[in-house]
């Protein structure tokens, strides 16, 4: 007897099963996640994708992080008195190494700064997984891949992003006056040569945000509009706020979109994975409306704010690994009893074509053929008289993934990455964090509460959000209502735990944001903070 | 105090004032009748103004009035609409039916009404509706219920039929109707919203309106056209800049109320009346008034209606849970009876304020009450046995038959509550004070003077019995009883002369702080050339101390991250403090603005905390962090929108690398000078 399809070299990694190729390129592809220890890093990123030819540097093989304080053979500093000093400036997080020294990150200012640091060529890139091509993409493309509406917006998105990472009031010519004191401070040298190739970070931008085969198609996908919205209106503040406050809003902004992104997209291997089980173990096939509403609902209620540690985003990557590695053992399965209908081809909702499979047509697939995968040898030596998910539960414990979710395989990149919600113990004093840690080893946990940086982010966010949409018929004030509602749309629910709000009040109240009557409750008044 | 076999049945009322009393909340069923404490406030002014302007009248008024009292839970709305009530049915003859057409006094005791209709005259319309809690709906078990909602189709209703409306309500059923559907096309274009658009965006004021009347625009409206008004009732303290709380009191003391007691044979010993003689007394009364004012300004919160009426309620007719079926004159007369005079003492002014939450006056804490318990049994023991008065009312604390330590308003009264962190035992009182009140026991009369009632002095010299037998005794327990002894007087005579001198923590500083919150609703130009010295000296201390908090001594400093410290003329210049009276948080708290209206709440304590620290007595480090995190947070913002960062000269930014090296960066005319230290 042969081994299943999932157990043969060319099909499994060291952890897991190969991601099955109906998946590798649907909306269920979950893009690889690395550590990112700093927000910092992120920003480096960011303007990496967009001002460079590449991510990383041909030179140098590894990662190099930014470090103002770098010294050459000779012991004097790489860089000037000026560059230093604006480096300095962003200092952000230390790194804990267990060597004495802690390392600091550093983000850069401007572009001119960025070219000092790069990532390694095999890096996972994070910006252009889970912004770019992510959520961005979503939003452009999700009503179909050629529309002019989205050829607009993706030539407005890339001219915004462009602009405000170069900087508005950045010294692109002699005039110092009124432009922003640390561009004033680096001076027009460092900025020389980013108008050489203008059309670059257009051209990166709109080749990174093109249309791909992970879109999900749908007039309005929630959280894809919001990170979209959300990063325009950072954008558009750039020039208005001091270049220093404008870029810790822009990592607080990454920091917290990005990994709330993969959390709602890992949802949907979830989804999948209780829709081929009901198929395959109770013949039941979910309606379209009902797929497609938990498609558009992926992003909601993710993470609940507690006042005591939890495991909530633990338990979300284990239940994502386990159920990434049962959904990639079934659709090995069915390719091996269905080969003509599944190799070779890739999920789509809705649509048909040689090259794809439609959704609701794997579900039938899986139903029809439940009484094959039954009656496969293997199945019979595993589980026999058991249902489906007992067999994909004995055959998942083969992979380590799966057995140890948080520590082995994609499961732990995902858990590295997620690392950048938590709060720093050094250099996060401005709380841009959502998740404070607590405990060590198995009883490692978090609280789940946005730190002050990160709820004036998300109030002003709000804030334009809701200013926005003043030509259709008027705003009004911005409410507590409008902030829960924004940390809603990001899948941080604020309406279950009782005592969120009495502290979120408490948070914004300390800030001196709170400005209406208590008693309004979730109808009281906030002040936008930029 | 009644007389024996009659009663003062003005106690009685007085009780259903209480939290859970039936009066406690003011609803249709008892707006027929005038309330038991009945006091001029400035909503009268409304009231008078509204029981003319809803009608149409005999002159043919042709402009309604919608007006709406916005306000938290206790603060007056209800009993206005009361009164309002009142004057419509007996001044002007109209009927006031609920929306089944019951006339209120005809209503069921339990009902509440949604909203009430006036009819004028023998008219078969309703020229008004009045409704009196919108946070309320019409049906509570309905799927879906939504006070909001319930609004809005009251206000769409009452505009088809072009009628008057009055509604009381919270903010929040206001914003939440407004959040809702102001981007809702088929709503927010619809004169009634505009008008609820108009509400939730006017300023926070007693009372206003809101633009020109407008047109009900229909054909078969009751008025033509309606004036929108509103009167917020959040920020009216009773207390501060207002004798509201007094007149409440001198209602509840005046002589007829307290007639009958004077034929009482246990008035001599009775709480209530010894209570009423404190509050007769103006000076003692001023020292109860000053202890709440404190209160008030401390927790930053007004002392509302409810909770005034509920601590005048307790103190002159003590707790309904002592009474179980009884008349609170049978309680007193029991307790004189059963020489139970420390239940009597508990219920005495000074310790319903300072320490109701402490059972007979003992230890709070379980396990000290536990040992200063064991240590009084032994005390009991060991007393004179030919002393039997003494031995009754110490058995009484000894078997644990106090009265209730459940008072209700526990915001003020409660353990953890305002008047409990006020309580003068907290901090080192003056040497002289002690020897007045917790030395000498034969002594002690002397200090109380006239408000030193029979009560005090059975329970000193009970106290003075106790003392003696101490000294007589030879145990190793005579110094644990002393101690139990001494703990025990003293939450009494201690109390009695704190509220007598009018003594409590951050007594000065809470009385300036008071002073200064009626200085700043004043506008500049009342005030006198002093009293701006004052605001000045108090924006320079507030500087000072954000300066030092960004770690510089003397310079204008913010601290923009771990790293940068903005400084130079333009912070000077330009991110002054300046302290400015709160809209938001009613009347008893303060703001401090920075240029481009950045704001952070300066409630009394970050106020305590500066003038401890400008007495020199505080170092900056001591300093709570959280109190200053508002103002120095409104500053950095103040600073972003000021844009510190694009201005061309006289800004600086200090970046430390955190090793010792600092980059000091300097704008002249544009150009950036850095000098690495």
């Amino acid at each position: 007897m042969s081994d299943p399809l999932y157990m043969q070299k060319e099909y499994r990694t060291a952890n897991e099963p190969k991601v099955h190729s109906l998946v590798r390129k649907s909306f269920v592809f979950v893009p690889s996640a690395g550590m990112r220890l700093a927000p910092e890093v992120l920003v480096l990123e960011l303007m990496r994708e967009v001002f460079f030819p590449r991510h990383y540097e041909e030179t140098g093989a590894g990662t190099r992080d930014l470090d103002a304080d770098k010294k050459d053979e000779e012991k004097r500093y790489c860089r000037s008195v000026r560059e230093r000093a604006v480096l300095h400036a962003l200092r952000g997080r230390r790194k804990k190494t267990k060597q004495s020294r802690p390392q600091v990150f550093f983000a850069p200012a401007y572009p001119g700064l960025a070219k000092y640091g790069w990532l390694r060529k095999s890096s996972d890139r994070v910006i252009n997984n889970l912004l770019l091509s992510g959520p961005i993409a979503q939003h452009l493309w999700g009503r179909g891949p050629d529309t002019e509406d989205g050829k607009r917006q993706q030539q407005e998105l890339a001219d915004s992003i462009r602009e405000a990472l170069l900087g508005k009031r950045s010294c692109l010519d002699e005039h110092l006056e009124g432009k922003d004191l640390l561009a004033a401070t680096l001076g027009p040298e460092s900025f020389e040569g980013f108008d050489a190739d203008p059309e670059l970070p257009t051209r990166n931008i709109v080749e990174k945000t093109r249309h791909s085969d992970a879109i999900i198609r749908t007039n309005h996908d929630e959280l894809a509009a919001r990170v979209t919205q959300d990063l325009l209106a950072i954008c558009s503040v750039e020039g208005e706020i001091p270049r220093m406050q404008w870029l810790q809003l822009l990592m607080t902004f990454l920091r917290f979109a990005l990994p709330m992104w993969l959390l709602a997209q890992m949802q949907i291997t979830r989804l999948l994975h209780s829709w081929l089980l009901e198929a395959v173990d109770n013949g039941r096939i979910f309606d379209m409306r009902g797929i497609l509403q938990g498609l558009a609902k992926r992003n909601r209620g993710l993470l609940h704010p507690t006042l005591t540690a939890t495991r909530e985003l633990f338990e979300h990557i284990e239940r994502y690994m386990k159920c990434r590695v049962e959904v990639n053992i079934l659709l090995y399965c069915l390719e091996q009893v269905r080969p003509e209908q599944v190799k070779g081809k890739r999920l789509t909702h809705g649509g048909a074509s040689k090259e794809v499979l439609a959704l609701e047509n794997l579900l039938v697939l899986a139903r029809d053929a439940s009484s094959d995968i039954r009656g496969s040898e293997r199945f019979k030596d595993v589980a026999e008289g058991l249902n489906v998910q007992t067999f994909l539960t004995r055959e998942g414990e083969q992979f380590s993934a799966w057995r140890n979710p948080l520590m082995k395989g994609q499961g732990k990149n995902i858990d590295e990455f997620f690392r950048v919600l938590y709060r720093a113990e050094l250099g996060d004093e401005e709380g841009g964090y959502l998740l404070a840690p607590e405990g060590r080893g198995a009883k490692r946990g978090f609280r789940v509460f946005p730190g002050q940086l990160l709820l004036k982010t998300a109030t002003y966010l709000a804030a334009q959000d809701k200013w926005s949409c003043q030509p259709r018929g008027g705003a009004g004030k911005l409410v507590l209502q409008d902030v829960e509602e924004l940390f809603g749309q990001y899948g941080v629910d604020f309406s279950i735990a009782a005592d969120a709000r009495p502290l979120l009040m408490k948070e914004l109240q300390a800030m001196g944001l709170l400005t209406g009557s208590p008693d309004a409750g979730s109808s009281v008044a906030v002040a936008c903070p930029y | 105090m009644a007389s024996d076999g009659s009663r003062n049945d003005f106690l009685l009322e007085l009780l259903a004032l209480q939290q859970d009393g039936r009066h406690a909340i003011s609803a249709p069923t008892n707006w027929t009748y005038e309330p038991l404490l009945e006091v001029e406030t400035e909503v009268d002014a409304v009231v008078d103004e509204l029981q003319e302007a809803i009608l149409v009248g005999s002159d043919g008024n042709d402009t309604a009035r919608w007006h709406f009292f916005i306000g938290s839970p206790g603060n007056g709305k209800s009993a206005a609409m009361g009164k309002l009530c009142r004057r419509l049915m007996s001044a002007k003859g109209c009927q006031v039916c609920d929306e089944s057409g019951v006339a209120i006094p005809d209503l069921e005791p339990t009902a509440i009404p949604y909203a009430l209709n006036v009819y004028e005259g023998n008219n078969k319309f309703a020229s008004a509706q009045i409704v009196q809690d919108a946070s309320v709906v019409r049906k509570p078990f309905s799927p879906d219920v939504d006070p909001a909602t319930e609004l809005l189709q009251t206000l769409e209703h009452t505009w088809k039929k072009g009628i008057s409306l009055v509604v009381c309500t919270n903010r929040g059923a206001l914003e939440k109707a407004h959040r809702d559907n102001h981007t809702n096309r088929e709503v927010n274009s619809k004169p009634w919203f505009k008008v609820l658009a108009a509400v939730v965006s006017a300023s926070t004021t007693l009372s206003a309106t809101v633009g020109d009347a407008r047109e009900f625009g229909g054909k078969k409206t009751v008025f033509s056209k309606v004036k929108i008004g509103y009167s917020y009732l959040d920020n009216r303290s009773l207390l501060l800049n207002r004798d509201t709380f007094d007149c409440l009191l001198q209602s509840a003391t005046s002589a007829a109320h307290w007639k009958s007691c004077a034929s009482c044979s246990a008035r001599d010993m009775c709480p209530f009346r010894a209570n009423r003689d404190w509050l007769v007394d103006d000076e003692a009364k001023k020292r109860v008034l000053q202890l709440l004012t404190r209160a008030e300004v401390l927790s930053g919160q007004v002392i509302v209606f409810r909770e005034a009426l509920a601590t005048i309620s307790l103190i002159l007719a003590g707790c309904p849970r002592d009474y179980d079926s009884r008349h609170p004159c049978e309680w007193v007369q029991g307790s004189v009876a059963n020489n139970d005079i420390f239940s009597l003492i508990a219920r005495r002014v000074y310790m319903c304020l300072f320490a109701s939450y402490s059972p007979h006056g003992l230890e709070v804490v379980g396990a000290l009450r536990k040992r200063q318990l064991g240590a009084l049994r032994w005390l009991f023991d060991v007393m004179n046995t030919e002393n039997a008065e003494s031995r009754a009312a110490v058995a009484h604390v000894v078997r644990r038959s106090a009265p209730s330590t459940d008072v209700g308003i526990t915001r003020l009264l409660g353990a953890t509550g305002i008047i409990a962190s006020l309580d003068p035992c907290r901090e080192a009182l003056p040497a002289d004070f002690y020897e007045r009140w917790d030395a000498d026991f034969d002594a002690v009369p002397e200090a109380g003077g006239t408000l030193f009632t029979a009560i005090e002095r059975a329970c000193v010299s009970i106290w003075r019995d106790l003392e003696e037998c101490l000294e007589l005794a030879a145990e190793h327990s005579v110094s644990e009883a002393h101690w139990a002894l001494r703990r025990w007087s003293s939450n009494f005579l201690l109390h009695f002369g704190a509220l007598l001198e009018g003594r409590s923590a951050w007594s000065k500083e809470l009385d300036a702080f008071a002073k200064l919150l009626g200085l700043v609703a004043t506008s500049p130009e009342d005030r006198s050339i002093e009293e701006k010295l004052s605001i000045k000296q108090l924006d320079a201390r507030i500087e000072k101390l954000l300066n030092t908090v960004a770690g510089s001594q003397g310079e204008s400093t913010v601290q923009l991250s771990e790293a940068v410290t903005l400084c130079g003329q333009w912070v000077h210049d330009k991110l002054k403090p300046r302290t400015v009276a709160s809209e938001e948080s009613g009347s008893v708290s303060l703001a401090v603005e920075f240029k481009g209206g950045e704001r952070a709440v300066f409630a009394a304590p970050m106020y305590l905390w500066l003038t401890r620290r400008a007495a020199g007595r505080l170092d900056a480090r001591c300093f709570p962090q959280e109190l200053l995190s508002g103002a120095a947070d409104a500053r950095v913002r103040a600073a972003s929108k000021g844009k510190y960062a694009f201005e061309s000269n006289d800004v600086e930014l200090v970046v430390d690398t955190g090793k010792g090296e600092v980059f000091r960066l300097t704008r002249l005319d544009g150009e950036m000078d850095v000098r690495h230290e």
